[in-house]
């Protein structure tokens, strides 16, 4: 690996988790849709320099291709509201996401150098966005929010497993799951929205 | 040419003419449901590896198809599965028909049950929860409402499915790597614990089982029960072939004791929240759940027979849940009278109560073997389980009989009622269900034959 490649691989590591951090504080809309986009790239970008660059590329490229999905279902619709007792300020989310952002670190940090080929740093990071995601979906249970945290949680998955399991069918059935998770996403979502303006024009 | 392509291709263009005649009546059901059962019939009877003579054309079929480094087998024990999988989603296809679901199910069904025919072939078996959980994901489609706005159930599914997977690829990855030959050996602790927690997600245990009932709320019965019926059912089969395949883990005692605790934990909330619940649909939710319990609990006795039961269990569960979901899909005529409520059809109400009978485990119904032969199983070595199994019976027909006492309460539906084609099959499917139940010999004996051999029974 050249120095560049490291650098690169370095800041995927690092903006993986803080847009996986950020999809949580910010979790509908056309930042959201960014922000999944930046966990797939920087999942990607460690995936590609770190092992094979036409992995890395595939996962980008199919991070885009459900980016644009989901933004098509997202179009029009109204700011989900979250059900629920939970509070659901930015303030809370934001110590949330520090609170299990640190015990993500902490519990993934001594067993990240015995997991297999995975460097220390690649474990952590995955597993930090796998916490990010499983917050996100223990906060709301809107299907738009769902998709975006599972999206993020199989993003993050993959940046672990592509290390431990790199075969190509994997990858081509784990795409293939992503799609569907944001097409159906789409259709459900589209299908909410012509209810909501059914009930508007009345 | 090769079995498994050939099967997913045919399925694919069924469904396909499935969905552009979707509009047309009958038409697309007959072709989703009677092309499922095709399907099944050449999973289970196509001669593999020979030339045949098809139509005056000479064809020979390979077993496996190799895709991507990565291979679906149509092998001796994997295609009883695939049989069994595609034969019940025929089954619970035609039930969507009698009982009126939306015209979208016939196509995305057959497509739901080429996923999992796809989970059943994979090898490694461990890897079958990816087609699991896309079969998970195109069942999602049959909860789009037009015209309303989607509940938790879709993302429950997807959620639980998509995690269910993880956690199994985590332990394949687990087994492979790590080699383990021995359960005491620590990775394959590790590779046990993580493959009983997928197995306990995929399965519905609970807490994981909220998916179902979010869908029984939100899904029409037929959908509900096609999904809550064939995705856990993915799950068990998926458990069995684990347990065929690895010596080890066979081998553990520990692993048969985290069956019985899942089964222990199913079979007593499911009871408890029979008891507690009134919502027909729910009910119905938490009968499957105790059934799949009773199931994991003959399971874990750890023998031929015990597995022999719960796999014979599976295919009586589809029968049971069909005619509930024929009878619950027409229960309700579509207009209130007056002061007195919902009028109820009859014939509906008999279906929808024989098979909720069946599921709950009542005796002289078709569910009631199973039940009695996994009492006699774990009578000896876990009068634990043996007893929850018994109690659960009791609250679950309980439960079915306070519905069924409600359902009487009811005005009747009088003329022009359903069409005498859809009473007679809500009639046939009530007395099959009491019919095999009085003689359980016959469908028992074919299925315990059926599925020799398969996922080690």
């Amino acid at each position: 690996m050249t120095g560049v490649e490291g650098f690169l691989v370095g800041l995927g590591l690092v903006v993986g988790p803080i847009c996986a951090a950020g999809l949580v504080l910010w979790p509908s809309g056309g930042a959201s849709i960014a922000l999944l986009f930046g966990v797939f790239v920087g999942a990607g970008t460690v995936v590609g320099f770190g092992q094979q660059i036409r992995i890395g590329a595939g996962l980008i490229l199919t991070g885009a291709i459900c980016c644009a999905i989901l933004l098509q279902g997202f179009r029009g619709a109204d700011r989900p509201v979250t059900e629920g007792n939970l509070p659901s300020g930015r303030a809370f989310r934001l110590a949330a996401v520090l609170l299990v952002g640190l015990a993500a670190w902490g519990l993934s940090n001594p067993y990240a150098g015995a997991v297999g080929p995975l460097t220390p740093a690649r474990v952590s990071s995955g597993v930090v966005i796998l916490g990010m995601a499983l917050l996100q979906l223990g906060l709301s249970q809107e299907q738009g929010e769902a998709a975006l945290g599972l999206l993020s949680a199989l993003g993050g998955f993959e940046m672990l497993y592509i290390g431990l399991e790199p075969s190509l069918a994997l990858r081509a059935v784990l795409a293939g799951l992503m799609l569907g998770i944001a097409l159906v996403s789409s259709i459900l979502l589209a299908a909410g929205q012509a209810t909501a303006r059914e009930e508007r024009r009345r | 040419m090769n079995a498994p392509l050939t099967i997913l291709v045919l399925g694919i263009l069924l469904a396909a003419a499935a969905f552009f005649l979707r509009g047309r009546g009958g038409t697309a059901w007959l072709i989703a449901a009677g092309g499922a059962a095709l399907l099944g019939a050449v999973a289970l009877g196509v001669v593999l590896g020979e030339p045949f003579e098809l139509l005056g054309l000479g064809v020979k079929l390979e077993a496996q198809w190799i895709v991507l480094g990565r291979s679906l087998v149509l092998g001796p024990s994997s295609r009883r599965l695939v049989g069994f999988v595609l034969t019940s989603g025929a089954l619970l296809l035609a039930a969507g028909w009698i009982a009126g679901a939306p015209r979208r199910m016939a196509p995305v069904g057959l497509l739901v049950l080429l996923a999992l025919a796809a989970a059943m072939m994979v090898d490694p078996a461990l890897f079958a929860p990816s087609f699991v959980a896309a079969a998970a994901i195109l069942g999602c489609l049959l909860l789009v409402h037009p015209g309303a706005a989607s509940g938790r159930g879709p993302s429950r599914i997807m959620l639980t499915y998509t995690f269910g997977m993880m956690a199994i690829l985590l332990a394949a990855w687990f087994i492979e790597v790590g080699g383990a030959t021995s359960a005491a050996e620590g990775p394959a602790r590790t590779a046990g614990a993580t493959l009983g927690l997928g197995a306990a997600i995929l399965l519905g245990t609970p807490p994981f089982h909220t998916w179902l009932a979010a869908t029984s709320d939100e899904a029409h019965p037929a959908v509900f029960v096609f999904l809550g019926v064939l995705l856990p059912c993915a799950g068990l089969f998926l458990l069995m072939t684990s347990l065929a395949g690895l010596a080890w883990l066979r081998a553990d005692p520990l692993a048969y004791s985290f069956l019985r605790g899942m089964g222990l934990l199913m079979v007593g909330f499911g009871s408890v929240w029979c008891v507690a619940e009134r919502r027909a649909a729910h009910l119905a939710s938490y009968l499957l759940l105790i059934d799949l319990g009773v199931s994991l609990l003959a399971m874990s006795a750890g023998s031929p027979e015990g597995l022999r039961v719960a796999l014979g269990m599976s295919g009586v569960r589809v029968l049971g849940a069909a005619a509930w979901a024929a009878g619950a899909g027409n229960l309700f005529a579509a207009a209130p009278r007056a002061g007195e409520g919902r009028p109820v059809r009859w014939s509906a109400a008999a279906a929808a109560l024989a098979g909720a009978m069946s599921l709950a485990g009542t005796p002289l119904t078709i569910g009631f073997p199973g039940r009695w032969m996994t009492i006699a199983i774990l009578r000896e070595t876990s009068p634990l389980a043996a007893a929850a199994v018994a109690l659960s019976m009791a609250a679950a027909v309980w439960s079915v009989f306070r519905w069924g006492r409600t359902l009487a309460g009811m005005p009747r539906q009088l003329p022009p009622s359903l069409p005498r084609a859809r009473r007679a099959a809500l009639w046939a499917a009530a007395v099959l269900v009491v019919a095999l139940g009085v003689f359980p010999g016959w469908l028992y004996a074919w299925a315990v034959r059926s599925f020799a051999g398969a996922a080690g029974a």
